[in-house]
């Protein structure tokens, strides 16, 4: 975009100044074919073409490479913050997650198939296993 | 003795980019080609001749290198090892001036 504005602001005081060469050559002319002598040029074709030299100057210098910055340095506008990111060291798995409610639900879980666990070892001790199956079944149907 | 060879020192402490040094340089030719051809247009149609057309250019030579300076945001030794805005390449900028000066010249003024 920048680059489009010096380019224009070149071409057209480029042309501007291609104009004042043939305002000028014709105003030679006209004083030739009239037998004037020449004493000056008119006022507008010097002030058109002093503007257009100046455009000109400002259009080709900003047109040209941008300017780079010298010292080894190329990332001196950095913030601390940019310079100090390193992706590499960040953890995603770490003890934050024991602080979080879904964990809470998941350790109550887990307590709960500990407890049927303990229940189910305790039947495969004894002679009154059968009694004890048909309890568990019954406390099942109660349960549902 | 002493103080030259501690700023011997110090310019070989700077590490230059040598790539921007290229780009930057190349920058200013461009530039000063170009300025010397928009003085020699300007100097060829007004008509000028002699030391009028010195003059000239080297009022260019001065807005360029202000514009140059406007360009480096008022921050030039950040982008060149020395300041040299006004002193840069006038060997090819004059001869360019005076090809171009002669001939706007001589189609405007002489035929």
């Amino acid at each position: 975009m920048a680059s489009t504005i010096y380019r224009l602001i070149t071409i057209v005081s480029l042309l501007s100044l291609l104009h004042c060469a043939y305002s000028a050559a014709q105003h030679r002319f006209y004083l030739r074919l009239t037998e004037q002598p020449f004493i000056n040029l008119p006022s507008d074709v010097v002030a058109q073409t002093v503007i257009s030299l100046i455009a000109l100057i400002y259009g080709t210098s900003f047109l040209a490479n941008p300017f780079l910055f010298i010292k080894k340095d190329q990332h001196h506008d950095r913030s601390c913050d940019e310079a100090l990111n390193c992706p590499s060291f960040i953890t995603f798995d770490n003890r934050a997650k024991a602080m979080s409610p879904e964990f809470a639900m998941l350790r109550t879980l887990k307590q709960q198939q500990r407890q049927r666990q303990n229940s189910s070892r305790g039947t495969h001790s004894g002679r009154v296993s059968e009694v004890i199956q048909t309890e568990e079944d019954s406390a099942d149907d109660s349960q549902e | 003795m002493s103080d030259k060879s501690s700023k011997a020192e110090k310019k070989n402490d700077e590490c230059y980019n040598t790539a921007a040094i290229t780009n930057n340089v190349e920058a200013l030719e461009f530039g000063r080609t170009c300025q010397s051809c928009a003085a020699g247009m300007a100097a060829g149609i007004l008509g000028l001749t002699g030391f009028q057309g010195f003059i000239l250019y080297f009022i260019s030579v001065g807005i360029q290198a202000v514009i140059w300076n406007v360009k480096s945001q008022g921050n030039w030794l950040s982008y060149f090892p020395e300041r040299n805005s006004f002193t840069w390449s006038h060997g090819n900028g004059l001869l360019t001036f005076v090809l171009l000066w002669v001939f706007f010249y001589g189609m405007v003024h002489v035929y």
